[in-house]
Protein backbone atom coordinates (compact mmCIF):
# COMPACT_ATOMS: atom_id res chain seq x y z
CA UNK A 1 0.00 0.00 0.00
CA UNK A 2 2.38 2.47 0.98
CA UNK A 3 4.67 1.33 -1.86
CA UNK A 4 1.68 2.27 -4.33
CA UNK A 5 1.31 5.56 -3.18
CA UNK A 6 4.86 6.04 -3.35
CA UNK A 7 4.44 5.52 -7.07
CA UNK A 8 1.88 7.96 -7.37
CA UNK A 9 3.79 10.45 -5.95
CA UNK A 10 6.57 10.94 -8.34
CA UNK A 11 4.17 10.99 -11.35
CA UNK A 12 2.77 14.40 -10.49
CA UNK A 13 3.93 17.26 -12.45
CA UNK A 14 5.50 20.06 -10.44
CA UNK A 15 3.88 23.71 -10.95
CA UNK A 16 6.90 25.90 -10.37
CA UNK A 17 6.07 29.63 -10.81
CA UNK A 18 8.79 31.20 -12.75
CA UNK A 19 7.52 34.72 -13.38
CA UNK A 20 9.82 36.37 -11.12
CA UNK A 21 13.07 34.41 -12.70
CA UNK A 22 11.61 35.70 -15.96
CA UNK A 23 11.07 39.25 -14.47
CA UNK A 24 14.38 39.04 -13.40
CA UNK A 25 16.27 37.78 -16.80
CA UNK A 26 14.76 40.60 -18.74
CA UNK A 27 16.00 43.17 -16.49
CA UNK A 28 19.76 41.55 -16.95
CA UNK A 29 18.82 40.90 -20.81
CA UNK A 30 18.17 44.80 -20.80
CA UNK A 31 21.06 46.25 -18.78
CA UNK A 32 23.34 43.61 -20.97
CA UNK A 33 22.18 44.90 -23.63
CA UNK A 34 22.71 48.44 -23.19
CA UNK A 35 26.71 47.48 -22.05
CA UNK A 36 27.38 45.88 -24.94
CA UNK A 37 30.19 46.89 -27.18
CA UNK A 38 30.89 45.72 -30.67
CA UNK A 39 34.59 47.00 -30.52
CA UNK A 40 36.94 43.79 -31.06
CA UNK A 41 39.61 45.49 -28.81
CA UNK A 42 39.91 43.95 -25.81
CA UNK A 43 41.72 46.24 -23.14
CA UNK A 44 43.11 45.62 -19.85
CA UNK A 45 44.15 48.19 -17.95
CA UNK A 46 47.35 48.25 -16.15
CA UNK A 47 47.91 50.39 -12.72
CA UNK A 48 48.02 53.86 -12.17
CA UNK A 49 46.30 54.87 -15.59
CA UNK A 50 43.48 56.81 -15.82
CA UNK A 51 41.93 57.50 -19.29
CA UNK A 52 41.62 60.90 -20.23
CA UNK A 53 37.38 62.01 -20.63
CA UNK A 54 36.25 62.62 -23.96
CA UNK A 55 32.92 62.72 -25.85
CA UNK A 56 34.35 60.83 -29.03
CA UNK A 57 31.96 58.56 -30.13
CA UNK A 58 34.06 56.51 -32.58
CA UNK A 59 34.17 52.64 -31.22
CA UNK A 60 37.85 50.88 -31.09
CA UNK A 61 39.67 48.76 -33.36
CA UNK A 62 42.13 45.92 -32.89
CA UNK A 63 45.36 47.10 -33.17
CA UNK A 64 48.21 46.36 -30.58
CA UNK A 65 47.66 48.84 -27.15
CA UNK A 66 50.88 50.72 -25.85
CA UNK A 67 49.86 52.23 -21.97
CA UNK A 68 51.86 55.13 -20.15
CA UNK A 69 50.73 55.19 -16.64
CA UNK A 70 51.28 58.06 -14.14
CA UNK A 71 55.06 57.03 -13.55
CA UNK A 72 55.55 56.72 -17.07
CA UNK A 73 55.72 53.42 -16.88
CA UNK A 74 55.41 51.67 -20.23
CA UNK A 75 53.32 48.69 -21.37
CA UNK A 76 52.80 46.95 -24.86
CA UNK A 77 49.80 44.43 -24.40
CA UNK A 78 49.89 44.66 -21.04
CA UNK A 79 53.68 43.42 -21.05
CA UNK A 80 56.20 46.03 -19.24
CA UNK A 81 59.01 47.51 -21.42
CA UNK A 82 60.32 49.86 -19.08
CA UNK A 83 60.13 53.08 -17.79
CA UNK A 84 60.31 56.09 -20.11
CA UNK A 85 63.27 58.19 -19.79
CA UNK A 86 62.89 61.96 -18.89
CA UNK A 87 64.24 63.07 -22.33
CA UNK A 88 65.11 61.69 -25.62
CA UNK A 89 63.60 58.21 -27.34
CA UNK A 90 63.07 54.67 -25.93
CA UNK A 91 64.83 52.39 -28.02
CA UNK A 92 63.54 49.28 -26.07
CA UNK A 93 60.06 50.54 -27.15
CA UNK A 94 60.76 51.02 -30.87
CA UNK A 95 62.60 47.57 -30.47
CA UNK A 96 59.32 45.77 -28.80
CA UNK A 97 57.37 47.60 -31.78
CA UNK A 98 59.31 46.25 -34.58
CA UNK A 99 58.95 42.56 -32.69
CA UNK A 100 55.03 43.48 -32.47
CA UNK A 101 54.75 44.78 -36.18
CA UNK A 102 56.67 41.43 -37.44
CA UNK A 103 54.71 39.05 -35.27
CA UNK A 104 51.03 40.90 -36.80
CA UNK A 105 52.67 40.63 -40.13
CA UNK A 106 53.28 36.80 -39.52
CA UNK A 107 49.84 36.13 -38.12
CA UNK A 108 48.01 38.21 -40.87
CA UNK A 109 49.27 35.73 -43.43
CA UNK A 110 47.15 33.26 -41.57
CA UNK A 111 43.96 35.23 -41.38
CA UNK A 112 41.12 36.27 -44.02
CA UNK A 113 40.56 40.15 -42.53
CA UNK A 114 44.87 41.11 -41.92
CA UNK A 115 44.96 43.64 -39.30
CA UNK A 116 46.39 47.21 -39.95
CA UNK A 117 50.18 46.70 -39.85
CA UNK A 118 50.82 51.13 -39.08
CA UNK A 119 48.01 51.22 -36.72
CA UNK A 120 48.71 51.46 -32.35
CA UNK A 121 46.16 51.96 -29.63
CA UNK A 122 47.60 54.82 -27.27
CA UNK A 123 46.19 54.73 -23.77
CA UNK A 124 48.02 57.63 -21.70
CA UNK A 125 47.22 59.00 -18.53
CA UNK A 126 45.24 62.23 -18.78
CA UNK A 127 48.11 63.82 -16.06
CA UNK A 128 51.01 63.32 -18.55
CA UNK A 129 52.15 66.27 -20.24
CA UNK A 130 51.97 66.10 -24.40
CA UNK A 131 55.70 66.01 -24.58
CA UNK A 132 55.46 62.09 -23.55
CA UNK A 133 52.97 61.58 -26.01
CA UNK A 134 55.01 63.40 -28.98
CA UNK A 135 57.77 60.68 -27.58
CA UNK A 136 55.74 57.84 -27.79
CA UNK A 137 54.39 58.23 -31.40
CA UNK A 138 57.71 59.60 -32.18
CA UNK A 139 59.40 55.83 -31.35
CA UNK A 140 56.07 54.13 -32.93
CA UNK A 141 56.59 55.81 -36.09
CA UNK A 142 60.61 54.99 -36.38
CA UNK A 143 58.85 51.23 -35.73
CA UNK A 144 56.53 51.89 -38.66
CA UNK A 145 53.31 52.32 -37.18
CA UNK A 146 52.60 56.20 -38.42
CA UNK A 147 48.74 55.67 -37.04
CA UNK A 148 47.52 56.24 -33.33
CA UNK A 149 44.36 56.09 -31.87
CA UNK A 150 44.19 58.01 -28.34
CA UNK A 151 41.71 55.65 -26.50
CA UNK A 152 39.68 57.59 -24.46
CA UNK A 153 36.83 57.34 -21.91
CA UNK A 154 33.63 58.10 -23.75
CA UNK A 155 30.20 59.41 -22.28
CA UNK A 156 32.17 62.13 -20.82
CA UNK B 1 -28.21 19.35 -20.50
CA UNK B 2 -25.93 19.60 -23.32
CA UNK B 3 -24.85 23.08 -24.34
CA UNK B 4 -23.18 21.74 -27.42
CA UNK B 5 -20.48 23.70 -26.62
CA UNK B 6 -16.94 21.91 -25.60
CA UNK B 7 -15.02 23.15 -22.64
CA UNK B 8 -11.77 24.71 -23.47
CA UNK B 9 -8.77 23.61 -21.92
CA UNK B 10 -6.40 26.29 -21.43
CA UNK B 11 -2.79 25.29 -22.48
CA UNK B 12 0.24 26.16 -20.44
CA UNK B 13 2.67 28.33 -22.44
CA UNK B 14 5.92 26.20 -22.85
CA UNK B 15 8.50 28.57 -22.21
CA UNK B 16 11.31 26.02 -22.15
CA UNK B 17 12.89 26.76 -24.85
CA UNK B 18 12.75 30.85 -24.98
CA UNK B 19 14.24 30.01 -21.62
CA UNK B 20 17.27 28.25 -23.09
CA UNK B 21 18.18 30.92 -25.85
CA UNK B 22 17.58 33.73 -22.88
CA UNK B 23 20.35 31.82 -21.30
CA UNK B 24 22.29 31.42 -23.99
CA UNK B 25 22.08 35.16 -25.08
CA UNK B 26 22.77 36.63 -21.18
CA UNK B 27 26.10 34.80 -21.51
CA UNK B 28 27.19 35.85 -24.51
CA UNK B 29 26.26 39.37 -23.54
CA UNK B 30 27.79 38.60 -19.96
CA UNK B 31 30.93 37.44 -22.02
CA UNK B 32 31.39 40.96 -24.44
CA UNK B 33 30.33 43.28 -21.57
CA UNK B 34 32.38 46.47 -20.85
CA UNK B 35 31.31 48.32 -18.05
CA UNK B 36 33.51 50.91 -18.92
CA UNK B 37 32.83 52.96 -22.25
CA UNK B 38 35.73 52.89 -24.37
CA UNK B 39 36.35 54.76 -27.33
CA UNK B 40 39.08 56.48 -30.01
CA UNK B 41 40.22 60.00 -31.52
CA UNK B 42 42.26 58.71 -34.40
CA UNK B 43 45.40 60.85 -35.28
CA UNK B 44 48.28 60.72 -37.57
CA UNK B 45 51.91 61.67 -38.26
CA UNK B 46 52.78 64.13 -40.78
CA UNK B 47 53.37 62.61 -44.43
CA UNK B 48 54.68 63.58 -47.76
CA UNK B 49 52.14 63.44 -50.53
CA UNK B 50 52.14 64.24 -54.21
CA UNK B 51 49.44 66.85 -55.43
CA UNK B 52 48.46 68.63 -58.20
CA UNK B 53 49.94 72.12 -58.20
CA UNK B 54 46.29 74.17 -58.45
CA UNK B 55 47.68 77.76 -59.00
CA UNK B 56 44.38 79.43 -58.68
CA UNK B 57 42.96 78.57 -54.96
CA UNK B 58 45.12 78.90 -51.92
CA UNK B 59 45.25 75.84 -50.14
CA UNK B 60 43.38 75.35 -46.38
CA UNK B 61 46.72 74.36 -44.80
CA UNK B 62 45.12 74.68 -41.38
CA UNK B 63 47.14 74.74 -38.61
CA UNK B 64 45.98 74.71 -34.77
CA UNK B 65 48.80 75.93 -32.69
CA UNK B 66 47.88 75.28 -28.89
CA UNK B 67 49.02 76.55 -25.84
CA UNK B 68 48.05 75.88 -22.05
CA UNK B 69 45.50 79.38 -22.62
CA UNK B 70 45.38 79.85 -25.39
CA UNK B 71 45.16 78.19 -29.29
CA UNK B 72 46.16 80.37 -32.72
CA UNK B 73 44.40 79.13 -36.02
CA UNK B 74 46.46 79.80 -39.06
CA UNK B 75 45.39 79.16 -42.63
CA UNK B 76 46.63 79.63 -46.01
CA UNK B 77 49.75 79.62 -47.82
CA UNK B 78 50.04 82.12 -50.40
CA UNK B 79 48.13 84.73 -48.32
CA UNK B 80 48.29 83.66 -44.51
CA UNK B 81 45.80 84.29 -42.11
CA UNK B 82 45.75 84.00 -38.19
CA UNK B 83 42.94 84.12 -35.44
CA UNK B 84 43.89 83.82 -31.51
CA UNK B 85 41.66 82.12 -29.31
CA UNK B 86 41.89 83.22 -25.48
CA UNK B 87 40.41 79.58 -24.74
CA UNK B 88 40.86 75.86 -25.83
CA UNK B 89 37.40 75.17 -24.83
CA UNK B 90 35.94 78.49 -26.40
CA UNK B 91 33.09 78.11 -28.24
CA UNK B 92 34.22 80.62 -30.76
CA UNK B 93 36.63 78.76 -31.79
CA UNK B 94 34.25 75.71 -32.52
CA UNK B 95 31.86 78.21 -34.51
CA UNK B 96 34.83 79.62 -36.31
CA UNK B 97 36.01 76.34 -37.61
CA UNK B 98 32.53 75.64 -38.58
CA UNK B 99 32.78 78.57 -40.86
CA UNK B 100 36.14 77.33 -42.58
CA UNK B 101 34.73 74.37 -42.89
CA UNK B 102 31.68 75.60 -45.05
CA UNK B 103 34.00 77.97 -47.36
CA UNK B 104 36.31 74.62 -47.86
CA UNK B 105 33.73 71.66 -47.98
CA UNK B 106 36.27 69.15 -49.53
CA UNK B 107 39.10 69.89 -46.44
CA UNK B 108 39.04 67.49 -43.62
CA UNK B 109 42.34 67.75 -42.34
CA UNK B 110 43.93 69.81 -39.36
CA UNK B 111 47.12 69.84 -37.95
CA UNK B 112 47.98 70.28 -34.80
CA UNK B 113 50.78 71.91 -33.09
CA UNK B 114 50.94 71.41 -29.26
CA UNK B 115 52.81 73.05 -26.67
CA UNK B 116 54.86 69.95 -25.00
CA UNK B 117 53.91 71.20 -21.72
CA UNK B 118 50.05 70.83 -21.94
CA UNK B 119 48.56 67.95 -20.15
CA UNK B 120 47.07 64.52 -22.27
CA UNK B 121 43.56 65.68 -20.70
CA UNK B 122 43.87 69.53 -22.11
CA UNK B 123 44.72 68.09 -25.74
CA UNK B 124 42.20 65.70 -25.59
CA UNK B 125 39.93 68.21 -24.38
CA UNK B 126 40.56 70.68 -27.12
CA UNK B 127 40.34 68.08 -29.97
CA UNK B 128 36.73 67.43 -28.49
CA UNK B 129 36.13 70.69 -28.96
CA UNK B 130 37.57 70.86 -32.75
CA UNK B 131 34.86 68.24 -33.92
CA UNK B 132 31.63 69.70 -33.09
CA UNK B 133 28.33 67.97 -31.71
CA UNK B 134 29.39 64.59 -31.90
CA UNK B 135 25.80 63.04 -30.65
CA UNK B 136 24.67 64.82 -33.75
CA UNK B 137 27.95 62.82 -35.95
CA UNK B 138 28.53 66.29 -36.91
CA UNK B 139 31.89 66.53 -39.21
CA UNK B 140 34.18 69.40 -39.13
CA UNK B 141 37.84 68.69 -39.44
CA UNK B 142 38.08 64.66 -38.66
CA UNK B 143 41.51 63.81 -39.86
CA UNK B 144 44.07 65.13 -37.25
CA UNK B 145 47.93 65.73 -38.11
CA UNK B 146 49.85 65.93 -35.41
CA UNK B 147 53.03 68.02 -36.12
CA UNK B 148 55.67 66.65 -33.85
CA UNK B 149 58.87 68.64 -35.32
CA UNK B 150 61.06 68.37 -32.50
CA UNK B 151 60.07 65.60 -30.46
CA UNK B 152 62.15 63.00 -29.28
CA UNK B 153 65.18 65.48 -28.21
Amino acid sequence: MKKRFSKKRNHEAIDVDITSLLDILTILLVFLLMSYNASDLQLDLTGKLDMADSNAQELTKFAPVLQVNKEAEVFLNNKSIGRLPASGSMPELTAALKNQRAQTEEANKKIRTPHKLELVNLVIDKSMDYSVVQRVMNDSALAGYSQFKFIVKGNY
Amino acid sequence: MKTGRKLKKIEKLNLVPILDSVFIFIFFLLMSAQFVDVYEIGSSLPMTQEIEDKKDKDPLNLTLEVSKDAVVVKTGIKNPRSRSFASTQAPELTNYLRELKQQNPKENTMIVKADPKISFQALITFIDNTQGDRLKKEKIFEQIVFDNSGAGK
